[in-house]
């Protein structure tokens, strides 16, 4: 049977995110998924050269294959350019920001002896993150926290739709209602509404500061949370390290039209080009990348080899405490597919 | 609170009393663990306990030390900035506009435009959908239209807001917009 083919814009990024995305790619192709790969250049010098955070090219790119595989891009300090990552959440409309949460066999962390496995939905368009700042008068500065039905209803239906189609059991939204009576109070009933109409999944509430704390002591006890921009922001990275931290989670900003993952993890320029960079992160995001493509198998067989790869623990890089290098540690995991 | 008001040696006693009582095992029943703990109390037994130990140092937990407060250093007298100079220079206008385009709007809001203050852009969400708005873009019903001026007063925004509902748009709020010695005292719109 001929094989169906994708196309995924993969985006290099900075620093270590060449050799990630190589990595990657390398690992996907090896599921034996057909896709074909239209790589772009996004970097600080590409930025400051066009002037632009989300230079036309790279859009156009986006546009034509509705999926970018992305690797972690630097916003140029000087110039006043938005981050990459907002400006892309904001053309295309990425509304979800989506981060899965797993421990993973031999990283050595706090909790691992604590079997962790949630996922993360947050809003991402809007709340205090709309950019609505003024200084009213002199020293007073106001930021406003936007929060609407249509992007509440929009994420909390994502969130129930994947827990369905994933098999996830409860859905915990987090919030300070307490205090933002009228926001959060209506992301809150946005939340109960679509939750009704899914009777076959636990529905859960959480003040955000309880969560937290919920989040460090029974981490176990989380399986979808359901937050707000803000609040989600916060929460991912705290719960990313309860598991080993941003080097090994991976991320999916997800629209209507458009889906980008993306390691979450920063350029790393120190240990750019030494062939060092754990591409992990990019790996896990890619298996949500296949099974944004419905390609649920190979998904399920590169996820299943990295786990296998750091349960041997062999071949890692040396941020998980390895001394193997990018290309070893793909070896590995290509070698345990087979 | 004892170290508050200054009673050193009793914050002292009190904490490291209390340090000896845990460490003697006595627990109550939110942190009891068996094989750790030897007694299970509730807060009066607990709270004895503590006071039965009173003078008492901890065997193997570090015991606590409270060093005096520093004698409190004159207050610093309040930095202020000195007064900016502040220039009005326009207005934001947020209008209910429900199930319509920021194309339609533009072309009906922009006929307020006088005084030199002139149409600038419109956002949605704080996110620029006119000029040149991403078709992606999600609108609910509340806009932002922005209107500037080299410098306006406050009766001529007053003015703009009368001639805005005069072409029956309801203005659900409005914000001024101010220079603060030339610097924005505001964000721009996510694309302007």
């Amino acid at each position: 049977m001929e094989r169906v083919s994708h196309s995924v814009t993969l985006i290099l990024g900075d620093g270590i995110g060449p050799e990630v995305a190589a990595a990657a790619r390398r690992a996907v192709d090896a599921t034996g998924v057909r896709i074909d790969w239209e790589t772009v250049e996004l970097n600080a010098d590409v930025i400051l050269k066009t002037g632009q955070s989300l230079p036309e090219h790279v859009v156009d790119s986006l546009e034509r294959t509705g999926i970018g595989l992305k690797g972690p891009v630097t916003t140029p300090v000087a110039g006043g350019f938005p981050s990459v990552n907002v400006a892309l959440r904001k053309r295309l409309d990425l509304f979800a920001n989506v981060r899965p949460v797993r421990s993973l066999p031999g990283v050595v962390t706090r909790f691992q002896d604590v079997k962790i496995d949630m996922v993360i939905f947050r809003e991402n368009t809007e709340d205090l993150y709309s950019g609505l700042e003024h200084e009213v008068v002199k020293d007073v500065v106001t930021s406003l926290k936007v929060i609407t039905r249509t992007a509440s209803i929009r994420i909390a239906e994502y969130a129930f739709k994947y827990a369905s189609e994933a098999g996830r059991r409860k859905v915990t939204a987090i919030h300070k209602a307490n205090i933002m009576k009228l926001a959060d109070g209506l992301f809150l009933r946005c939340c109960r509404e679509i939750a009704a109409r899914n009777p076959r999944i636990e529905y859960k509430e959480m003040i955000v500061d309880n969560a937290s704390m919920q989040l460090v002591m029974r981490p176990d006890t989380f399986d979808l949370l359901l937050l707000p921009n803000l609040y989600g922001d916060i929460v991912s990275d705290l719960a990313a390290g309860l598991v080993g931290g941003l080097g090994i989670v991976p991320g999916a900003n997800m629209g209507e039209k458009h889906a980008v993952f993306e390691a979450v993890h920063g350029s790393a320029p120190d240990i750019a080009g030494r062939g060092i960079a754990n591409p992990t992160a990019m790996m896990l995001s890619s298996v949500l990348m296949l099974i944004h493509l419905n390609e649920r198998q190979a998904a399920q067989r590169l996820q299943t080899a990295v786990e296998k790869v750091y349960a041997q623990r062999q071949h890692l890089t040396p941020d998980v405490g390895g001394n193997g290098r990018t290309d070893e540690f793909t070896d590995a995991v290509i070698a345990a597919m087979n | 609170m004892l170290v508050h008001i200054g009673q050193i040696d009793i914050a002292e006693r009190v904490h490291n009393a209390w340090l000896r009582t845990m460490e003697d095992g006595i627990h109550t029943y939110d942190i009891y663990k068996e094989g750790t703990s030897k007694q299970k109390v509730g807060t009066k037994e607990f709270a004895e306990a503590v006071v039965a130990r009173l003078g008492q140092l901890p065997q193997t937990l570090k015991r606590i030390h409270y060093s005096p407060k520093p004698p409190a250093k004159p207050a610093a007298a309040r930095a202020v900035r000195a007064a900016p100079k502040k220039d009005l220079i326009g207005v934001d206008v947020y209008i209910e506009w429900p199930n319509r385009t920021a194309h339609d709007l533009a072309a009906c809001v922009a006929k307020a435009s006088g005084d030199g203050l002139d149409l600038e852009m419109i956002a949605n969400r704080g996110v620029k959908v006119w000029p040149d708005g991403s078709p992606e873009t999600l609108c609910t019903d509340d806009f932002r239209c922005r209107f500037i001026s080299s410098s306006a007063t406050p009766k001529q925004i007053v003015a703009l807001l009368g001639r805005v509902a005069g072409l029956g748009l309801e203005v659900a709020m409005t914000q001024n917009l101010r220079n603060y010695d030339g610097k924005p005292g505001f964000s721009l719109a996510q694309g302007q």
